[in-house]
């Protein structure tokens, strides 16, 4: 800006009465209360203007991985998004799962409580929903209606959905290492991020930057179908590890032994 | 917009694990959380806002609440990535993180992008707001874009009420002071004089 629209700015924050605290309140809430003399709806109403397309860009992966979310937190709960999504349940959905609601439960201390059906409905219906693979049960008067799973405590779990081949052949090692550092660095913010060169990697092989998560999805997704796969199984989180329930299930319901550590390469 | 009825339904399908559901929000606030990222993170909103998403999907079965609950938490998260993401960068200063954002991994759909934007009215509304100082600047943005009350954007910054509303009023006052502003709310007057539309609406979009 020039000296002269330095100028006229100073020259009309004269002439314009100065915003209060209540008039700010009543700005920012699209209602002031005289007709603006100092021009912000004009910026307001850009500022909040209607989405671009390019703003709307990213729904199909965000919708991949909400989906990818939610597979992995409820896996055997049947629902009608079970025909577009293909269910796999797998050793690292298990795992995941279980990795997640022992530090959903441990926080109440209460894993001991939900296998044998002692809490409240609320944290009961959840903690059914995450482990009813591993025979958590549902509340007794749960709204919901109960899953195929087991319903009673029993210590024979088993995965209720059945795995789904793999739709893509292809694996690439390189790719699929990135991948898990992907879905790592995602799940771990404090942790150690992606350099720049996996990112690099990983957005040339997904086909762009923008692709990267709907890539990554499908191929973990894929790639836990394979019991052949060569790293498959992630292991629960560390840190944890006050992990009361996940044991029985844990050995029972994991079809591969040989965990392998991604995080460890 | 979507009004707050709608998203109650959509929120309450998203949790129970319905992607249409789950989609609707994501169409709804999505322009809003990149709009507060692209303040805070700059160049780096996309991929932090990605992040949030990713986090909510994952956190979306513990959330009690209606939309305007969920709209406070899933800001905070956005702000939480945000500080991370900002963690991130300052401990790799020497990295060639700008290669990847600026060259070749981005180009195609990066620069089409950032064309229309760039040239947009929000584009211009953004880097203003962008150019407070930080604490104002987020202040502005969750009350205005975000539609947060006082009480949820004092929650997802972590700051008082007073404090949040004494910000938000320097941002204001700064802004009004800016001649940009006072330039484009004279050409917005006139044109509404002479089209007779009500003062104080949108601009037009090119001149």
């Amino acid at each position: 800006m020039g000296l002269w629209g330095a100028l006229q700015g100073a020259m009309r924050t004269r002439r314009t009465r100065r915003i209060g605290l209540a008039e700010a309140d009543r700005l920012v809430a699209g209602k002031p209360s005289s007709p603006d003399p100092w021009g912000l709806g004009v910026l307001f109403d850009a500022a909040k203007a209607p989405p671009s397309v390019d703003e709307l860009a990213g729904e199909r992966a965000a919708v991949a991985g909400f989906l990818a979310a939610h597979r992995k937190a409820a896996a055997t709960t049947p629902s009608k998004r079970r025909n577009r999504a293909q269910l796999r349940l797998s050793a690292r959905a298990v795992a995941l799962k279980v990795a997640a609601a022992v530090t959903v439960l441990a926080m109440g201390g209460t894993a001991v409580a939900a296998q044998t059906g002692k809490l409240p409905a609320g944290a009961q219906q959840r903690a059914h929903d995450m482990l009813s693979s591993l025979g958590v049960p549902a509340p007794d008067d749960g709204p919901r209606p109960a899953p195929t799973g087991p319903v009673r405590p029993s210590k024979s779990a088993q995965p209720s959905a059945t795995p789904t081949p793999p739709t893509s052949a292809t694996t690439d090692p390189v790719a699929l290492t990135l991948c898990q550092q992907w879905d790592a660095a995602s799940r771990k913010p404090h942790g150690k991020a992606l350099t720049a060169e996996a990112k690099h990697a990983l957005a040339e092989a997904a086909g762009g930057p923008s692709k990267v998560a709907d890539f990554c999805v499908a191929l973990l997704g894929n790639l836990t179908a394979t019991p052949s796969g060569p790293a498959t199984t992630t292991p629960s989180q560390p840190g944890d590890g006050s992990g009361n329930g996940k044991g029985k299930g844990h050995d029972t319901t994991r079809p591969t032994p040989s965990p392998q550590d991604p995080r460890g390469k | 917009m979507v009004s707050d009825d709608d998203l109650a339904e959509a929120l309450k399908a998203a949790i129970a694990g319905d992607e249409a559901g789950f989609a609707v929000l994501w169409r709804s606030l999505q322009p809003a959380v990149l709009r507060y990222l692209r303040v805070v993170v700059g160049g780096a909103a996309e991929d932090v806002a990605s992040e949030t998403w990713l986090q909510a999907a994952r956190d979306l079965h513990r959330f009690e609440g209606g939309p305007p609950a969920f709209r406070g938490w899933l800001f905070r998260i956005a702000r939480h990535r945000a500080i991370d993401e900002r963690r991130r960068s300052a401990r790799r200063p020497e990295e060639p993180s700008a290669s990847f954002d600026d060259d070749t991994a981005r180009a195609p759909a990066r620069d089409a992008a950032s064309e229309v934007v760039e040239g947009s009215d929000t584009a211009w509304a953004l880097r203003l707001i962008a150019a407070l100082p930080p604490d104002q600047a987020e202040a502005v943005m969750l009350r205005v874009v975000a539609g947060l009350d006082v009480a949820a954007t004092a929650k997802v910054l972590g700051k008082r009420p007073g404090t949040v509303r004494v910000a938000t009023m320097r941002g204001l006052r700064r802004l009004a002071a800016n001649p940009q502003v006072q330039a484009r709310a004279d050409r917005a007057r006139w044109l509404g004089d002479v089209g007779g539309n009500p003062v104080g609406r949108a601009g037009p979009e090119r001149v």
